[in-house]
């Protein structure tokens, strides 16, 4: 009841911070996305295979980094604001998607990439009409659980100035207002579910249609 | 025209093919065979680039591959491989057109050109709009097959491609193979370890160990004078039998020693043919041309006995297979006919035998 009464007193608070707290997702989102299947392009069009190894290493590490660790390096390395809590979201959302691109693209049968040059595909051919195709789902996967971690993480974000539904959290916290603290949680969360549902659809609409169909 | 000459290709150090020299002529199907390691599939990738060699060089109608930009040397070549390699986010039509776009034909010439090759390898137009998963391994092979064929291409490298197909498929693809080859005379190079697939499709046989050609003969040639044991062993103890593969049913039936009925004749005349033949057996034959059945005498005077579906193989039918119908049924000759159902003649134990250079062997009880 007292939650109910609490968002309806702090509507315009409540809404200001869903609206800053999408605007760190979409912004840091977009640029880990362009970086990271950039990365992985580039590091899977490297001949013999190592280099996309190592970054999946490096990647898959990277994953196990607690998100607060980054986001104190970020503000020790930008300071307080907008710029460092975005940084530290785009460098955290970039190891799934690199992740997920290089090892998808690494796992499309090697048969098939074998008959596209036998028939005289181009190497950019094979990558852009081969490739990024055949791995497109699995390249979803490391995008939505990017975006779902990135939700998560943008609420710690607010300790360095990020703004957002931690915000509501973090003063929440202090203030000893439990209402606060569930109100920025639950919504966080409700946006991740349904970021990650939205994600759903698309992926299930652009997949190409062979990989999915019964027989 | 592919020419070899003293092409050398190693990996690290072993060295895979070693001084290889061969030349596949125009329109001729060229199988190379041999272990696994003995050099010819990386033979047949050197031909498109896929490998470049090491040593000498490779020749086309006379340009060395070496002149020509890798790409567009394997957009001019045809290419099908084991599992087939189809794209499986693309549908049929798609794969099949593969090669048609990357040389930038304009759609309504490949919408035909598809149409042309799904005829070809006999799949049903529909199948234009089916994906890879939806396919058989039969079928699906027929796309590879079609997809390799599709800008029309002077030569055609397989690689194993029936290789993962069960035995009944492979041997309609193997039929399907020779049909169409023997309508588009292409120059094909066919990598297998399948001797029986070898002598069964191909003009000339190209035996290959760790490296080195050890024998490049016609297929006759090869089965009837291996070069070395190690050929020999290859072709395997019955190779006089595998002889039999390369022979066909249509040119060794004789239209003799039965004699022939029409199905108005009486019931006389016809216990007359059957007791005047040497085989025993008088044929049926229909105003249309087509063998209607046999009439035999099972009793030395009982009525004439109408058989309606005598054992038969088709002309185009290969005298082991002629062979394996005989035995089967437990009989010493084998009616054979045309493709429309006309009566050939009849294919005796006795000429089989003679075919494998061996003496006639006894008849049995059957």
């Amino acid at each position: 009841m007292r939650l109910i009464q609490y968002l309806a007193a702090n509507a315009p608070l409540i809404l200001d911070s869903t609206v800053r707290h999408l605007e760190l997702f979409a912004e840091s989102m977009a640029v880990s996305l362009v970086l990271g299947i950039a990365l992985a392009v580039a590091v899977s069009s490297r001949p013999g295979g190592k280099a996309a190894k190592a970054v999946v290493s490096v990647a898959a590490a990277f994953q196990a980094v607690p998100s607060i660790a980054v986001v104190a390096i970020a503000f020790l390395a930008l300071g307080i604001g907008t710029k460092p809590a975005v940084a530290a979201l785009v460098v955290y959302s970039l190891a799934p998607i690199v992740f997920n691109a290089v090892s998808g693209i690494a796992a499309v049968d090697r048969g098939v990439v074998a008959a596209a040059v036998g028939i005289g595909y181009r190497q950019s051919q094979v990558l852009l009409r081969i490739k990024l195709p055949l791995a497109f789902r699995v390249i979803m996967g490391g995008v939505r659980s990017a975006a779902t971690i990135n939700i998560g993480t943008a609420t710690v974000a607010a300790v360095i100035g990020g703004g957002g539904l931690g915000d509501l959290i973090f003063s929440g916290l202090k203030l000893r207002n439990d209402e606060a603290v569930l109100a920025g949680a639950m919504i966080s969360a409700l946006l991740a579910m349904i970021i990650d549902a939205l994600l759903a659809v698309f992926e299930k609409a652009a997949s190409p249609r062979g990989l999915s169909i019964k027989r | 025209m592919i020419e070899f000459k003293n092409v050398v290709k190693r990996f690290g150090k072993k060295i895979a093919v070693n001084g290889l020299s061969m030349t596949m002529g125009p329109g001729t199907t060229t199988m190379l065979i041999g272990p696994s390691g003995c050099g010819k599939t990386t033979t047949l990738r050197m031909i498109n680039r896929l490998i470049d060699a090491d040593g000498g060089d490779i020749l086309i109608d006379g340009r060395s591959v070496r002149e020509l930009d890798p790409v567009d040397l394997r957009r001019s070549i045809g290419y099908a491989i084991q599992e087939t390699g189809l794209f499986p986010h693309m549908d049929v039509y798609g794969n099949i057109a593969a090669v048609p776009r990357l040389l930038g034909w304009p759609e309504k010439r490949i919408r035909a050109r598809v149409a042309e090759l799904l005829d070809l390898v006999t799949l049903d137009q529909s199948f234009g709009r089916k994906y890879p998963l939806q396919l058989s391994g039969g079928e699906a092979q027929r796309v590879g097959i079609a997809r390799a064929l599709a800008a029309d291409p002077a030569i055609l490298l397989m690689d194993e491609p029936f290789g993962a197909i069960d035995p009944i498929n492979r041997s309609r693809l193997h039929e399907l193979f020779e049909i169409i080859q023997g309508r588009i005379r292409k120059t094909i190079v066919f990598v297998t370890h399948d001797i029986n697939e070898a002598i069964k499709l191909g003009d000339r046989i190209a035996v290959l160990e760790s490296g080195s050609l050890v024998q490049y003969d016609d297929t006759q040639r090869v089965l009837d004078d291996p070069a070395n044991e190690f050929v020999e062993r290859l072709l395997g103890s019955d190779r006089k039998l595998k002889g039999l593969i390369l022979k066909r049913a249509g040119d060794h039936a004789k239209p003799d020693g039965y004699g022939v009925a029409s199905p108005e004749d009486s019931r006389e005349k016809l216990a007359r043919l059957v007791a005047a033949a040497p085989e025993g057996f008088a044929a049926v034959v229909g105003g249309d041309g087509r063998l209607k059945g046999v009439y035999t005498m099972p009793t030395a005077n009982g009525r004439p006995l109408f058989n309606a579906s005598p054992l038969a193989v088709d002309e185009s039918a290969d005298l082991l297979e002629s062979l394996s119908v005989m035995v089967s049924a437990g009989d010493s000759r084998v009616l054979v006919v045309s493709a429309d159902g006309a009566l050939r003649g009849v294919l005796r134990l006795a000429d089989i035998s003679g075919e494998i250079g061996g003496s006639p062997r006894k008849e049995g009880g059957a």
